[in-house]
């Protein structure tokens, strides 16, 4: 009897116990790392959590926030954007964690569609505009088109199967749509969805999807990055391995492939070959943005702030700056020859390519 | 190293990596791989819970001394040490219960964790997962893992039918468990019981719809493995599958019913109360005052009227086994 008191007991605390780690445990929420983009003199970004924001920078280099949406009036809640941004014509299309899709007219932020389109998907991967339409691939599995100017949805395109998170690529009618569960490359006709050809992609496709001539060029999370060659119905070209992950997308210049994964390798290969030309590598840093190439250096950034301006032609280090307080998920801009980082705090920072040093161009301020 | 440091170390990240493995070795099947966990951990656990329940038998076979002991002796300190002394020339150790419960603990809350950083509720999640695994292709090339099992996303929280099938099976092991020594029970304990029964399985039915449901399906499939275990090594006390038939339904069908019990003690209700024809059985078993539960048991009813307060004994006649 005793035991079974302490039993009960035990049972109690131990239900108790759960009880409070279940409600005090911290449910993560959906931040967000959408890329800084920029419309001539305006740039936009996420600088709070599930809002749009716009505005310039002044002669002293500070950039002044001009307009956000939602307001605190608009009485409206968006999950936060992982999708970057897109602009066309003065218009700004983003679409929110929750499937939010909200186009705004990039001098003030107004919206240009009469309400604000729910898709009930959640959505990360960037969308594209072909024509008259904008393509919004969800994780789902499917694209939904919508109408660009009124944001009238005006079909879906693909099965629900499998989350997409790389931003597919566009050209002459074509899109290529890397899928993540379902590890798979399609290639579909923009017009009608059909199908021209699927490719066993070999792992998740993770990063944003890349053209270079007849190659589409896609990191994975089994480490590796690949060409596709879309001329043959996407057979693979070449694979180049990796230690870690590849969740940032490859940068494409000239004949060069730069890439960067997150156990601290950047990288440069031939294009056409996939040889590799140099490998840089740095233990316990993790590139989880794309590098950018300004000013003759290639910068990566590391997720924790850590950037290393490396000789493109060589791969040697050219300098280091790590900044502090500085959680770097979002894509880089490069903006008036400075290149543009948005933290994960609300913080923009501009960081100069030639020596690395950064100033705080906006501080949210928490 | 800090605490959280020595926690992820130790238990999260190995857990991490082996529910990983093991969805890659179950075909990419995480709800697969977490049923596998849950055997392995039992069967990890499996000489704890072994002593476990060999100290419950042992429990109840001084069960009536110690009521004796409660019996002769009212002062709570002569009697706690009559008690103690007792356990000790028995050599049964009441604490020796506590055992897989705590250890299972830990699991439970390192599974809570590895089950929303591996099946990444969020993409920043998925980001992280990478450095939390080991080096190995065969780990690394197998995300992202797939959600879906059966009806079940299992990163999303439970749903009503996995909590039906927790509570019920919480509800069978603590009816198991609780029935045994109901005859040797007092007031009180029998009270408590009452409410446990009903408690901890709508406690744990909640943590079901709050976490996870891969947690769901851990607890659900570890609670299953534990009623087999008590089922084979302790027996079902005297829990039958026709206990569980409510006295509409026996009344409809002609069936014998159910003893009422007191709400508020948990005993055997006054003959009063119950219908006319099992109110003469009834009656005359209330005479003795540790039929209650005994009556629960429809088949062995007159048997263990007579019987004195051994409610092992009875499983263990049960199963062919007298006088264990």
């Amino acid at each position: 009897m005793f035991h079974v008191k302490h039993r009960r007991w035990t049972s109690v605390l131990a239900g108790a116990v759960l009880f409070v780690a279940v409600g005090c445990a911290t449910v993560a929420s959906p931040e967000g790392w959408a890329a800084p983009v920029a419309d001539g003199d305006q740039v936009i970004a996420q600088l709070e959590r599930g809002t749009i924001s716009g505005g310039s920078f002044t002669g002293t280099g500070a950039f002044v926030e001009e307009w956000r949406y939602p307001a605190e009036i608009d009485d409206i809640d968006f999950d936060g954007f992982y999708a970057t941004p897109i602009v066309d014509d003065d218009v700004v299309y983003a679409v929110s964690y929750d499937g939010a899709v909200i186009a705004l007219d990039t001098r003030d932020g107004r919206p240009v569609w009469p309400a604000v389109v729910r898709l009930k998907s959640n959505v990360v991967a960037s969308p594209i505009i072909d024509g008259p339409s904008l393509y919004v691939p969800t994780e789902e599995g499917d694209i939904v088109v919508l109408a660009k100017e009124s944001g009238i949805e005006t079909g879906r395109l693909l099965d629900r199967n499998g989350r997409i998170w790389a931003a597919p690529v566009d050209r002459g009618g074509t899109i290529y749509v890397g899928k993540l569960d379902a590890r798979e490359l399609l290639a579909i006709q923009a017009s009608d969805g059909v199908t021209r050809w699927t490719h066993d992609s070999g792992g998740a496709l993770s990063a944003d999807l890349e053209l270079a001539g007849d190659l589409v060029i896609a990191g994975s999370l089994d480490r590796s990055l690949r060409a596709f060659d879309t001329t043959a119905d996407g057979a693979e070209r070449w694979r180049y391995e990796t230690r870690g992950w590849l969740v940032s997308s490859p940068l494409i210049a000239g004949d060069i492939v730069y890439g960067a994964t997150l156990r601290g390798e950047v990288f440069a290969l031939d294009v056409t070959t996939g040889t590799e030309k140099w490998l840089y590598t740095e233990d316990g840093l993790e590139f989880r943005s794309q590098p950018v190439l300004l000013d003759g250096v290639l910068v990566a950034a590391d997720r924790d702030g850590h950037v290393r301006g490396i000789d493109p032609a060589t791969g040697a280090l050219r300098w280091q700056s790590d900044l502090d307080d500085a959680k770097l998920f979002a894509d880089p801009l490069v903006y008036d020859g400075g290149v543009l980082y948005l933290t994960k705090n609300g913080k923009l920072l501009r960081l100069s390519a030639s020596d690395g040093t950064a100033v705080v161009a906006f501080d949210r301020g928490g | 190293m800090p605490i959280g440091a020595l926690w992820q170390t130790l238990l999260e990240t190995p857990l991490i990596n082996l529910m990983v493995l093991l969805t890659t070795v179950c075909l990419g099947s995480f709800g697969l791989a977490i049923l596998v966990f849950t055997v392995l951990s039992r069967a990890l656990l499996f000489p704890l819970t072994l002593r476990t329940l060999n100290a419950t038998k042992a429990m109840q076979q001084i069960a009536p001394q110690v009521e004796e002991i409660k019996k002769k002796y009212s002062d709570p300190r002569r009697r706690s040490e009559e008690t103690m002394k007792l356990y000790k020339e028995s050599g049964v150790n009441p604490l020796g219960c506590l055992g897989p419960q705590l250890v299972q603990f830990p699991i439970f809350i390192a599974l809570y964790q590895v089950i929303r950083t591996t099946l990444a509720t969020t993409p920043e999640s998925l980001v992280n997962l990478s450095h939390r695994l080991y080096d190995f292709d065969v780990i690394q090339h197998a995300a992202p893992l797939s959600t879906k099992f059966l009806w079940l996303d299992l990163k999303d929280n439970g749903g009503y039918l996995l909590t039906g099938v927790v509570f019920a099976s919480m509800w069978l092991q603590q009816r198991i468990s609780t029935g045994r020594n109901s005859a040797i029970q007092s007031d009180q304990q029998r009270q408590m019981n009452q409410m446990m029964q009903w408690m901890m399985p709508a406690v744990f039915a909640w943590f079901v719809l709050a976490v996870p449901s891969g947690l769901g399906l851990y607890w659900g499939a570890s609670t299953m493995i534990g009623i087999i275990l008590q089922w084979k090594f302790v027996g079902p006390g005297d829990f039958t599958w026709g206990s569980l038939i409510p006295n509409l339904v026996r009344a409809r069908t002609g069936m014998a019913l159910l003893p009422a019990t007191d709400p508020k003690t948990g005993r055997p209700a006054p003959a009063s109360r119950q219908s006319a024809k099992p109110a003469t059985e009834t009656e005359t078993e209330s005479e003795d005052g540790n039929s209650g539960d005994q009556r629960q048991n429809g088949g062995r009813r007159r048997r263990s009227r007579s019987r004195s307060t051994r409610p092992a004994s009875r499983s263990s006649r049960r199963r062919g086994r007298p006088g264990s």
